[in-house]
């Protein structure tokens, strides 16, 4: 029941938002809440040091570092374009991907969980190859792309216009930083179907804020003479204050603008104070708002429509939330536009809700099913762990392996089951143990143990090792440890990837060891049952090497031990030969014969036959 | 007798019915309830984070309230700079000191300083600088405006002025 996210994959920012508990939550980035709100700048950088950036610290970075920043790749997708930084190219594909990468990473932090899957929204104008180009950067990021939905259908979807009964005629406006894009829709029958896209690629709130800006800049020139603009420690400080008045006169209608000793003129300090209210700015950004009518009416005529038509107009972008755009629209359509969700946020929130349609739709196959959190397994041989039922698996579920002694005359074994992705048993957790005994006595990896993982749809395990020459079988069941709280399920899953490189060194090493402890075995027994079909010099040298061998492995030299390995296969595959030679010349049945080469199962250990302790089994 | 029979097989055709009613609404529970499973395990996981949370919110919320009168400390050190009576200077130190005290109680930290390696986790480059000088390279020549940050929440990045080495 894997969680799906949607993502509002945008030209300068990205959001994302995930279903929790039925309501679409916007998913924070993990820099935390900045200007642009949760939203992700839409930026990478590579530094100088190949380190790459994504999201608000490469869009700081960008003064800095222009040529390793890329912004606006969304308008390259589905092109030959490549991006060239330093010695590497990459498609405007893979810089998508790592805006994707970055959202999956938050949102996994923020959901505890591994997310795998999602829905991306794309403008309702991007063709064939700008769609598949989505989607690829999205598998390239790990996700699978579930769907990819039109940004203004995710934007009616926010509105809940998907579960009307009528036949609507939509349009969504959606007024961006730096772009506007006017679609029109037909709904019906649970359909969206676009009937036409008009928009502006060099219109947008940005310009708004540019008007304001230089407004003061030049109120300020006019009475001191100095030019702000110019000036780089002024500058952003300035910005900073005309957008919060900007933002400020959406909701009151004077504000003020008030940087104190921003300047200085023949010696004297000069302040910035000015007071601007809803009206100036209204007249500085009319203009801007004007330029909308062109695109809009374009659309309709495409259309074949008029203003009445439309049934409803969804608003989308931070710069819709200026009442002279609401007031334009609303004059121009002779209605209200719809209210309620934030317009920045809305793609976003549509795409959640179309992955939770999804997740829904599919709840009787699938979300339903509950899978293992992590993977559950046996230790074996040297303390290592052996998988039986791999992690994410689908439950119930049930899985059986053959595993066999360690020892000679070895009539009991004990399972030990565990729970976690680390390849040694002690660093996974331990969910029971119990002993199988009254094996008949036999040589070692003679004896087959079947053992049987089975989980049932409550989640439950149980765990069942047979003898299969005798039949006699033990059990356990386990409850409770199979459910671990998605803390720790996350917590081992980090550790696992933490340890990986120790880890798989330390099997490797156990492995070599358990490897040189089998071939000593069968070396020697192989040279004992054929003491006369080997000549003394053969014998001799396969003698001595596995002495050394086990000399080696006394003092724990693993690579040593594994160079030696080599040379004793070698002595071993001649005594091997000899014997062959020796049997088919003699007409006897070659049931002894071959040794080693192979690469062995697991073993070592003598524990007789107390009827306890350690995992000594091989996998089949 | 023939009623009889009729009336069995109606009860038989009834019952089978019923059986298979049972049997789908048996699936429906089964289904249902591991969907309860799932929402109960998410609910348990919010609340949990929730309140683990708890400490990372209020730092978050002290620092967005801290972000809006950091505007003074800016003023402060704009009037500190385009001044020369030194009186006023010292008085005005005395007031940005009153702040910074202030913002130390709170748990608050400046970022930005001249000479530092300039970082995008906790600068903004506004200008740029050439050298030649390969060592200065990405290093910070002048702060613009002091950024700050409370534990890991950064309030504010600092504006700067960054050396960048000349690429011929």
């Amino acid at each position: 029941m894997a969680r799906i996210i949607g993502i509002d994959l945008g030209t300068s920012n990205s959001a994302a938002a995930v279903i929790i508990g039925g309501k679409p939550t916007i998913i924070p980035a993990a820099e935390g809440v900045s200007l642009g709100g949760k939203t992700v700048p839409s930026y990478v950088a590579f530094t100088k040091d190949g380190q790459l950036l994504v999201g608000e610290p490469a869009r700081r970075q960008m003064t800095l570092n222009p040529e390793r920043t890329i912004t606006g790749i969304k308008r390259k997708m589905g092109t030959n374009y490549r991006v060239r930084i330093d010695d590497k190219e990459y498609t405007p594909e893979q810089i998508s991907a790592f805006i994707l990468q970055k959202i999956k990473k938050d949102a996994e932090a923020y959901l505890g969980e591994r997310v795998e899957k999602a829905v991306i929204t794309v403008p309702a104008y991007f063709n064939d190859n700008q769609r598949q180009a989505t989607k690829d950067a999205g598998r390239i990021a790990g996700l699978e792309v579930v769907r990819l939905i039109n940004e203004p259908t995710a934007a009616a979807f926010a509105y809940g216009l998907n579960k009307s009964e009528k036949e609507l005629k939509i349009l969504v406006f959606d007024f961006g930083g730096g772009t506007l894009d006017v679609t029109i829709m037909d709904f019906g029958e649970g359909v969206f179907q676009v009937v036409s896209t008009s928009g502006d690629t060099q219109l947008g709130g940005r310009d708004m804020d540019e008007a304001l800006l230089n407004y003061v800049v030049n109120d300020f020139r006019k009475e001191t003479g100095v030019d702000l603009s110019k000036d780089p420690k002024a500058l952003p400080r300035l910005r900073e204050a005309v957008e919060k008045a900007k933002i400020e006169l959406s909701s009151v209608l004077e504000t003020e603008i008030n940087l104190p000793f921003i300047t200085v003129v023949n010696n004297e300090p000069k302040h910035l104070v000015k007071r601007i209210t809803r009206a100036l700015l209204e007249e500085l950004v009319k203009p801007i708002v004007d330029k909308c009518r062109g695109p809009l009416q374009q659309a309709l005529e495409d259309a074949k429509l008029s203003p009445n038509d439309i049934d409803n107009i969804i608003l989308v972008g931070g710069p819709t939330r200026m009442p002279i755009v609401q007031k334009f629209i609303e004059n121009f359509f002779g209605k209200p536009p719809e209210r309620g969700v934030d317009p920045m946020e809305c793609v976003a929130i549509g795409a959640a809700i179309q992955a939770g349609i999804l997740e829904g739709s599919v709840k009787q196959e699938i979300v339903l099913q509950d899978v293992t959190p992590l993977t559950l397994g046996i230790e074996t041989l040297g303390g290592i762990f052996t998988k039986m039922i791999d992690r994410n698996s689908p439950i119930p579920i049930k899985k059986t392996q053959t595993f066999t002694t360690a020892a000679d005359n070895q009539t009991s074994v004990e399972i030990h089951i565990l729970q976690g992705e680390r390849p040694l048993a002690k660093d996974n957790v331990s969910l029971g143990r119990f002993i199988l005994d009254g094996i008949p006595p036999a040589p070692r990896g003679i004896p087959k143990i079947e053992v049987t993982y089975e989980i049932d749809e409550n989640g439950i395990l149980h765990v069942t090792a047979k003898d299969l020459a005798t039949n006699k079988s033990q059990n356990i069941t386990v409850t409770q440890a199979v459910r671990l709280s998605e803390e720790e399920v996350e917590k081992m899953k980090k550790e696992a990837e933490k340890f990986a490189e120790e880890d798989k060194k330390m099997k490797e090493e156990i492995e070599t060891r358990n490897l040189a402890d089998q071939i000593l075995y069968t070396g020697r027994k192989t040279l004992k049952d054929n003491k006369d079909k080997v000549s003394k010099e053969v014998a001799d040298d396969a003698e001595r090497k596995l002495d050394e061998l086990e000399n080696l492995l006394k003092e724990d030299k693993i690579d040593e031990v594994k160079k030696k390995l080599d040379e004793v296969n070698e002595a071993l595959s001649k005594v091997g030969e000899e014997i062959y030679k020796k049997t088919e010349a003699t007409g006897t049945g070659g049931q002894q014969g071959e040794t080693t080469q192979e690469p062995p199962k697991d073993e070592n250990k003598k524990d007789d036959d107390k009827g306890t302790i350690n995992g000594d089994y091989e996998v089949k | 007798m023939e009623n009889r029979e009729e009336f069995s097989n109606v009860l038989f055709k009834l019952l089978k019915e019923k059986q298979e009613e049972i049997k789908k609404l048996k699936e429906e529970v089964k289904a249902l309830s591991l969907l309860i499973k799932k929402e109960r395990r998410d609910l348990e996981h919010f609340q949990k984070r929730w309140k683990e949370e708890e400490e990372e919110r209020k730092t978050k919320q002290r620092g967005e309230i801290i972000s809006s009168l950091l505007h003074i400390i800016d003023s402060l050190n704009d009037a500190k700079s385009k001044t020369n009576d030194e009186n006023l200077i010292q008085g005005l130190e005395l007031i940005e000191k009153q702040f910074i005290d202030f913002l130390k109680e709170e748990g608050v930290e400046e970022v930005g300083t001249v000479g530092e390696e300039f970082n995008p986790s906790l600068h903004q480059a506004i200008s740029v600088e050439t050298t030649n000088n390969g060592e200065d390279d990405g290093k910070i020549i002048e702060v613009y405006r002091k950024g700050y940050k409370i534990k890991d929440f950064l309030i504010r990045p600092a504006y700067v002025k960054v050396y960048k080495k000349e690429v011929n």
